[in-house]
C-alpha cells in the first residue's frame, strides 16, 4: 500500500533512484497479546509456514506451568493474534532467554537448570545444546546464520561472560569476562564493514558492550541514568534496521542507538511510563524483553510484570512525537525494589531506577524516607547496583551488597530514634567493606545479605551467591570461615532467595530460601533450608505449600515466607522439639488490602509489624503480625488508593531505653 | 524532605561564628550601612570584591601580547571568517548587547541549540562555553569557526583570509613569525578535519573533509599552527574584555576603607538584596567568588524551550569533548602542557550525573543579556528570580544528581531588593576601543 | 565481648581564614585569581587532619599544603598513614585512593585525584578541589587484599 503511495506520489523518478518514503521508526502502538504467565523473553521466528512467528518464553505461575507459546502476529487487536502452540511445558522450570534460527530452531536458556535447550524446528523434545559445566547461570540468548556457520550466543551473568556456541558445538568460547558484570542479553549485530559482532547489555553497570567474534573488545556506550541515551538496568538488546534496540527497563522505555561510524548515539527512544496499575496501550511498566520481526516491521515487548507483550509497528518520522503533556509530567517517583530490611524503627529498600539504598523512618504515619545512603559509582564507599540490605542494631549498622560491584559494604548510620523526625542527608558513613569476587576467588553473584549473633564472639555475616547457590560466611572481620550449602541428602539449593536469621530455643539458626526446590523435571515447588550456627543443615519445610518462595522472615516462632507465584505470604510455626509447620498464609493476586503482585522481601520489626514488600504493586504493606490486618501502606499514590479504606495507622513509639548515636 | 540544605547551613553557620571566635576581619570601626550586617557577614561581602587581577594563561604564550590582542579584535570582527562572509564572532557576541545577541538561540549560519554568553570578564572562567568543552579561551575560539550552525568556515579558509590580507597578514607576523608558505601553498582552500560523526574518508565525506584528508602532514601541521594561533590572538582580545568597578564594588571598598560616601553607592533596596543573595536565598552557593560564578556546573531542573524532556547534555558531553580534544591545555597545542590547566583537565571527572549540567554565569553586567539561562528559556531577570523562587515547571533532573535547590518562596519585596542587588552588579563602561575593530591608529588597548 | 566501636576523630576546618588582616585588593576573594591552580611551596602547611580508619587498621594523617583550605580553587595535601599501635608508617595495603564528598548535597569531588609517593614516605595528591561552601568528608580508603577500609575527616568550608 505504501508502495502504491510512493509511486503515485513521485512520478517524476529518476532510474536507478530508489523510491525514499522518509525516514521512518519503529514504536507505534498496534496491539497487546494479554494474560501471559510472566512473559520473560520474545524472539521472531519461522513457525509451521509463517515466517514472522512470535515466540514468548512464560515464567509460568501457580497454575500454569513455564513454556514457549506462539503466536501469530496481527496489528489487529479483534480477534488479538491466534495462539498457534505451546512448546516445552514440561522440560522447561525458569526460561529467561529465547532466540529462534532461520531454520525454526528454537534455543531457550533457562536459569534454574543452568542450561541452554534446543527444540528442534520439526518438533520433538528439547534435547541440550551446550555441556553440562558450559553455563553457569544463564539469561538472554540469540542465534544468527545456520549449520556450520550457526552462531548462538549466551548472556552468563553467573560467570560474568559471554558464551559462543560455533556450529552446533556444546563447548562455547568465552568472551568479555575481564569487561562484563552482569550481562543480561546479547545479540549480533552487522558491524562496520557487514561482519558480525556482538552487543551485550549489562544489567549491573548500565552499559552496552560490543565485540568482534574473537572477544575482542570493540565499544562500549552509555552510563546510568534517567537521561536520553543514559540507560538503567538494560535487560534485553536486539539489532535491527542498522540500529540496537536496548529493552531500558528501570527507565520504562525503549532505546534505539545508531551502529556503524554512529554507534553508540542515540536515534530515538519510545515509551511513556505507565503510571496506573495495569496501564498499557503503549505505554511501558517494565519492559524486560524485545524482539523485532525478520523485516523489521514489529517490534515486541514483553513485560512480566503486566503478563503481557505489546506490540509495536512503523510511523513516519526519524523519532516519536513526544507528548508535551506526559513529558511535563517529569520522571515518575522512584519506585520500590524488591528487598527489604528493618531494625528498630527504620527500614532500609533499594530504588530501582536510581539503585539507591533509602533509609526510612517509621515513626509517623506513612514511612519517611529520612536518607540515601550513597553515590553511585565503582569506588570504595559507592554503589553500583545494590541488591539488597540489612539493617540491624537498632538501625544504627547497615549491609549492603551491590551486584554491580561485587561488594559487600558495611555502614554506620547515626540515626536518632529519641529525636523529632528529620531528613539527614548525612546519616551514612561508609565504614569498611569486602570484595567479594576476590574473596571467594571467583565471580560472586550477591543476592541476599543478613547478619547472625551481631556484637558477639559468634557473629557471622551471610552473604548469598547466586551463581554458586551458596551462601557465604563471613566473621566480624569479614574473613571467610565457611560455606552454606544443599548436600547429597537435602538437594542442592536451586535459585537461592532470601536469607534470615531465625531462634530455635535459644540458639540462632540461619534461614535460607531455596525458591527453585529440589527440580524433580516438571516439578515446580520452592522450600526453606534451616541451618544451624555450626553449618549443619537441620531440616527443609515448605515443600508442597511453596511454589516460587522468595523472602523470609523470622521472630520468636514465626517465620513467614513471600511467594512470587502464588502472591501469598505464607505463615510457619516452629514446634516444640524444632519442627516448622504452615499453619496458613494469606494474600491472593490484586490491588486491595491483603492482596499482592509479586511480593518480595519482607521483614518482622523488633516491636512486632510485619512488613511486606509488595513489589509488583509498586507498594509496602505494613500488618499487625497477630491478626494479620493492615496497618498502613506505603509507595505509589495510585497503588496506595485501594489500601486505604482498611488502614487503621499505629503510631510507632521509639523503646525508651534506646541508647541513641553509639555505633558498633 | 528538601528541608535538609538550609536549616543546616543556618546551624552550621552558628556553629563556627562560635568556634572562630573573635578573628580580626573587617573593619575596626564598622561604618553604618543601611541594612546592619554583622561582622561575619561583612567578612563575606569583602570576599565578594573587588574582581582580581585577571588569572594567568600559562597555557597561551601570547595571553598577555598587545599585538597578539589587536591582531585577535580584528579576527573578532571579520566576517570573512564564516562560510556566507556574514557572520562573525561579533555577531552573536554583539558589543552592543553586552557582548550577545538578544536571542533565545544564537544565530550563525543557522540557529544553534543555545543560548550566546556574555564575554565580560570570560577571562575569569575556569571552562569555557555552556558546557566547559572547552578548558582556555583560546581553545574556545576554534570550535565555532568550523561548527556549520556557526560560522561555518574552515581553517585553510582560516589562513587564506590571512595570507591574502597584507594588513592582516603585517598583524599576524608581526606576532607569530613568518607564514610557512612552502607548506601553505597549492592547496584547496577549504580543508578541515571530520567533526563528530562525519565520515573522514571517501566519497561520503564534506569535500572540505575529503581534502583535509589529501593533505600531508606538514601541510596540515603547518595550517593547524595559523589555527591555534588565531585562536590565541583572539583570547588575547578577550581577556580584556574585563568590567568590574560596579556600584556594589565601591560599596565593599567603602567598607574596607570605613567611607560613608563609597557605602551609599549600594542602595538600602540592594543591601536588603545582597543580604538575601548571602542569606537564605543562598545565591552565593554557586554565584561565589568575586566574579559571583564558581565557574562549574549545575543542573537547576530549568524548564525547557520546547516544553518537551531536556534533550541537552550539557557537562556531560562538555566534559568529554575537553578531555579529548587535542587542543586541551594538556595538548600538544598549549603551551604549558604540564602545568596546574594540564593536571585539571587530565583529572576532570566524567559522570552521568553531569548530565544536563551548566556552566554558572557570572552575574556581573547583567544589562542587554537577556533572555536568560542556556536555551535563553527565562525571558529576563524577573523570570528568573521568579523560577528560583517557585521553582515552577522544574524538570529534568536525576535521582543522583545534585540537590541544592529548594522553592525560596520570596515575597514581593525580597524579589525586588534582589533585582536591586544584580542591577548594581553592573560595571563601569568599557574602553570605546574595544568594542569595534581595532582602528589603525591606535592599538587594541 | 568483643565490641569494636569505630571512633573517627573528626577535626573542624574552618574556611574563615580568609582576610585575616586587612586585605590588599588583589587577596580579597577566597578565589583569588592570581593563586593560580599551582601547588604552593612546600614551607606552606596547614593544620593536619587525622582519623583512625574504622577497623583501626591504620591513621590517616592529611595535611594540606596551603593555609587556609580554599574554596574552589585547586589545592594540594599530604597524606600519610601511620600504624595505630606502633606509630610507624604503615604499608601493608595494596591500594589507598583518597576523595571528597558533600553528603548534604549528593555530589563528589569533580576530580579524580591521584596520590604520588614523596620521598619522605608520605604521599602527594594535586589538584583537590571543593567547590562549593558547606560540609565536605574527606575519605582516605585503603584496600588490603579483598578488604576495603575508611579513614574519613570532615572539613566545613565556611563562606
Amino acid at each position: 500500500m505504501l508502495a502504491l503511495l510512493a509511486l503515485v506520489l513521485s512520478p517524476s523518478m529518476v532510474p536507478q533512484q530508489t523510491v525514499d518514503e522518509g525516514p521512518s521508526h519503529l514504536g507505534a502502538y498496534l496491539t497487546t497479546i494479554a494474560g501471559l504467565p510472566r512473559p520473560v523473553a520474545a524472539a521472531f521466528g519461522p513457525f509451521q509456514g509463517r515466517p514472522n512467528a512470535l515466540f514468548i518464553a512464560t515464567r509460568g505461575d501457580a497454575e500454569r506451568p513455564p513454556s514457549v507459546q506462539v503466536f501469530e502476529p496481527s496489528a489487529d487487536p479483534e480477534p488479538p493474534a491466534p495462539n498457534l502452540a505451546e512448546l516445552g511445558a514440561d522440560q522447561l522450570e525458569r526460561p529467561v532467554g529465547l532466540a529462534v534460527s532461520e531454520e525454526g530452531d528454537v534455543f531457550i536458556t533457562d536459569e534454574l537448570q543452568r542450561m541452554l535447550w534446543l527444540l528442534p524446528a520439526g518438533g520433538g523434545e528439547a534435547v541440550p545444546a551446550a555441556d553440562a559445566m558450559a553455563l553457569t547461570l544463564p539469561a538472554g540468548v540469540d542465534v544468527t546464520g545456520s549449520g556450520e556457520a550457526q552462531l548462538v550466543v549466551v548472556a552468563d551473568p553467573g560467570a560474568g561472560s559471554a558464551k559462543l556456541f560455533r556450529g552446533g558445538s556444546l563447548t562455547p568460547d568465552v568472551i568479555g569476562a575481564e569487561l562484563l558484570v552482569r550481562p543480561q542479553a546479547a545479540c549480533f549485530i552487522e558491524g562496520p564493514d557487514g561482519a558480525l559482532q556482538i552487543a551485550i547489555c549489562d544489567r549491573a553497570t548500565h552499559r552496552i558492550h560490543v565485540f568482534d567474534l574473537d572477544g575482542g573488545h570493540e565499544e562500549s556506550f552509555s552510563q546510568l541514568g534517567p537521561h536520553p541515551s543514559l540507560l538503567s538496568g538494560p535487560s534485553d538488546v536486539e539489532f535491527a534496521d542498522g540500529k540496537i534496540f536496548v529493552a531500558d527497563r528501570e527507565n520504562h522505555r525503549v532505546q534505539a542507538f545508531n551502529t556503524g561510524t554512529a554507534i553508540g548515539e542515540l536515534a530515538y527512544r519510545f515509551g511513556v511510563h505507565a503510571i496506573r496499575p495495569g496501564e498499557g496501550a503503549g505505554a511501558l511498566h517494565y519492559p524486560a524483553a524485545l524482539a523485532v520481526s525478520g523485516d523489521a516491521q514489529l517490534l515486541a515487548v514483553a513485560e512480566p510484570m503486566d503478563d503481557r507483550v505489546q506490540l509495536f509497528g512503523r510511523a513516519p518520522g526519524a523519532e516519536p512525537v513526544e507528548d508535551p503533556l506526559r513529558a511535563a509530567i517529569g520522571p515518575p517517583a522512584a519506585h520500590f525494589g524488591p528487598s527489604l530490611s528493618g531494625s528498630g524503627i527504620y527500614m532500609a529498600t533499594v530504588s530501582p531506577e536510581s539503585h539507591q539504598v533509602q533509609v526510612h523512618d517509621l515513626r509517623g504515619k506513612e514511612p519517611a524516607k529520612i536518607s540515601d545512603v550513597a553515590s553511585y559509582g565503582t569506588r570504595f564507599g559507592m554503589y553500583r547496583t545494590p541488591c539488597a540490605t540489612w539493617l540491624f542494631n537498632g538501625g544504627r549498622s547497615l549491609l549492603a551488597v551491590d551486584e554491580g560491584n561485587a561488594r559487600l559494604t558495611r555502614s554506620l548510620l547515626r540515626v536518632q530514634p529519641q529525636r523529632p523526625l528529620n531528613a539527614d542527608p548525612e546519616l551514612a558513613q561508609q565504614l569498611d567493606g569486602l570484595d567479594l569476587a576476590a574473596a571467594s576467588g571467583r565471580p560472586f553473584w550477591p543476592g541476599a545479605v543478613s547478619i547472625l549473633s551481631p556484637g558477639t564472639n559468634n557473629e557471622m555475616i551471610l552473604v548469598s551467591d547466586r551463581a554458586t547457590d551458596s551462601v557465604l560466611i563471613l566473621n566480624h572481620d569479614l574473613e571467610t570461615i565457611g560455606t552454606l550449602e544443599g548436600d547429597d541428602e537435602s538437594g542442592p539449593i536451586r535459585g537461592i532467595a532470601g536469607l534470615s536469621p531465625a531462634t530455635l530455643g535459644t540458639a540462632s539458626t540461619i534461614l535460607v530460601v531455596d525458591s527453585g526446590g529440589e527440580g524433580a523435571p516438571g516439578a515446580r515447588g520452592g522450600r526453606v533450608l534451616e541451618f544451624g550456627p555450626s553449618g549443619q543443615l537441620l531440616r527443609t519445610f515448605g515443600e508442597g505449600v511453596l511454589v516460587e518462595p522468595d523472602g523470609v522472615a523470622s521472630r520468636e516462632n514465626r517465620i513467614w515466607v513471600t511467594d512470587r507465584a502464588t502472591d501469598r505470604v505464607e505463615r510457619f510455626e516452629r514446634q516444640p522439639g524444632g519442627a516448622v509447620q504452615h499453619v496458613g498464609g494469606f494474600g491472593g493476586r490484586g490491588l486491595g488490602p491483603g492482596q499482592f503482585h509479586d511480593p518480595r522481601g519482607i521483614v518482622a520489626m523488633d516491636e512486632g509489624r510485619l512488613v511486606v514488600l509488595d513489589h509488583g504493586n509498586h507498594r509496602g504493606q505494613i500488618f499487625d503480625p497477630d491478626h494479620l490486618t493492615l496497618i498502613a501502606g506505603f509507595g505509589g499514590r495510585l497503588y496506595i488508593e485501594p489500601l486505604k479504606s482498611a488502614a487503621t495507622w499505629v503510631p510507632l513509639q521509639p523503646k525508651s531505653n534506646q541508647p541513641e548515636g553509639e555505633g558498633r | 524532605m528538601r528541608a535538609g540544605v538550609l536549616p543546616w547551613l543556618a546551624s552550621a553557620t552558628l556553629l563556627i561564628a562560635v568556634a572562630c571566635g573573635p578573628a580580626p576581619e573587617g573593619p575596626a570601626a564598622p561604618v553604618e550601612t543601611a541594612v546592619p550586617f554583622s561582622e561575619a557577614q561583612v567578612r563575606r561581602i569583602l570576599q565578594m570584591s573587588p574582581l582580581p587581577p585577571l588569572p594567568a594563561d600559562p597555557t597561551n604564550r601570547f595571553a598577555d601580547n598587545a599585538l597578539a590582542a589587536r591582531f585577535g579584535q580584528a579576527l573578532f570582527f571579520d566576517e570573512r571568517l564564516s562560510a556566507d562572509g556574514e557572520v562573525s564572532c561579533a555577531t552573536c557576541h554583539d558589543p552592543k548587547r553586552g557582548f550577545t545577541d538578544g536571542r533565545q538561540l544564537a544565530m550563525g549560519q543557522q540557529v544553534g541549540n543555545r543560548h550566546t554568553p556574555t564575554l565580560w570578564n570570560v577571562a575569569h572562567h575556569r571552562w569555557l562555553t555552556w558546557d566547559g568543552r572547552a578548558d582556555s579561551l583560546w581553545m574556545q575560539a576554534l570550535d565555532p569557526l568550523e561548527d556549520t550552525r556557526e560560522m561555518g568556515t574552515t581553517r585553510g579558509m582560516l589562513v587564506r583570509v590571512i595570507a591574502d590580507d597584507p594588513a592582516l597578514l603585517a598583524d599576524y607576523e608581526a606576532v607569530f613569525g613568518p607564514l610557512n608558505r612552502a607548506a601553505l601553498g597549492g592547496r584547496p582552500d577549504d580543508a578541515r578535519p571530520a567533526r563528530g560523526r562525519e565520515t573522514a574518508q571517501g566519497p561520503a565525506a564534506p569535500e572540505a573533509v575529503q581534502a583535509w584528508a589529501a593533505l600531508d602532514d606538514a601541510q596540515r601541521a603547518a595550517i593547524d599552527e595559523v589555527f591555534v594561533h588565531a585562536g590565541k590572538a583572539i583570547a588575547a582580545y578577550q581577556r580584556l574584555l574585563v568590567r568590574g568597578d560596579a556600584p556594589f564594588d565601591r560599596f565593599v571598598e567603602g567598607l574596607r576603607e570605613n567611607d560613608a560616601e563609597k557605602v551609599g553607592s549600594l542602595s538600602p533596596e540592594a543591601q536588603r538584596g545582597l543580604a538575601l543573595f548571602m542569606g537564605r536565598a543562598n545565591c552565593v552557593l554557586c554565584h561565589s567568588g568575586p566574579n559571583f560564578s564558581d565557574g562549574e556546573f549545575h543542573n537547576n531542573a530549568l524548564p525547557t524551550l520546547h516544553g518537551g524532556e531536556a534533550r541537552d547534555p550539557g557537562r556531560f558531553d562538555g566534559a568529554r569533548v575537553v578531555a579529548g580534544s587535542p587542543f586541551n591545555a594538556a595538548g600538544s597545542y598549549s603551551d604549558d602542557p604540564d602545568g596546574p590547566a594540564a593536571l585539571r583537565v587530565r583529572q576532570l571527572r566524567q559522570s552521568s550525573e553531569a548530565w544536563g549540567e551548566f556552566r554558572t554565569p557570572s552575574l556581573r553586567n547583567l544589562n542587554h543579556r537577556k533572555p536568560f539561562m542556556h536555551q535563553g528559556q527565562l525571558e529576563d531577570l524577573a523570570s528568573v528570580i521568579e523560577f528560583y523562587s517557585e521553582l515552577e515547571g522544574a524538570t529534568g533532573r536525576g535521582h543522583h544528581q545534585e540537590q541544592v535547590l529548594v522553592r525560596l518562596r520570596l515575597t514581593v519585596g525580597e524579589k525586588r531588593d534582589l533585582s536591586a542587588f544584580l542591577a548594581a552588579l553592573e560595571g563601569s563602561q568599557a574602553a570605546p576601543g574595544l568594542l569595534a575593530p581595532p582602528s589603525q591608529s591606535a592599538p587594541g588597548r | 565481648m568483643r565490641l569494636s566501636i569505630p571512633v573517627i576523630l573528626s577535626l573542624i576546618t574552618l574556611g574563615c581564614g580568609a582576610g585575616e588582616q586587612d586585605p590588599p585588593a588583589s587577596d580579597a576573594g577566597t578565589s583569588v585569581a592570581d593563586r593560580t591552580d599551582e601547588p604552593a611551596s612546600p614551607e606552606v602547611r596547614g593544620e593536619t587532619l587525622e582519623a583512625l580508619s574504622s577497623g583501626g587498621m591504620f591513621i590517616a594523617r592529611i595535611t594540606p599544603l596551603v593555609d587556609p583550605m580554599p574554596m574552589n580553587e585547586a589545592f594540594s595535601v599530604s597524606l600519610s598513614l601511620i600504624d595505630p599501635e606502633s606509630g610507624a608508617p604503615f604499608d601493608a595495603y595494596d591500594a589507598v585512593s583518597i576523595d571528597a564528598r558533600m553528603p548534604a548535597h549528593k555530589h563528589g569531588m569533580l576530580r579524580d585525584v591521584g596520590l604520588t609517593p614523596q620521598e619522605d614516605g608520605s604521599m602527594r595528591a594535586d589538584g583537590l578541589l571543593l567547590h562549593m561552601y558547606g560540609h565536605w568528608e574527606l575519605h582516605v580508603d585503603v584496600q588490603k587484599g579483598a578488604r576495603f577500609e575508611r579513614a574519613q575527616v570532615s572539613v566545613r568550608l565556611q563562606y
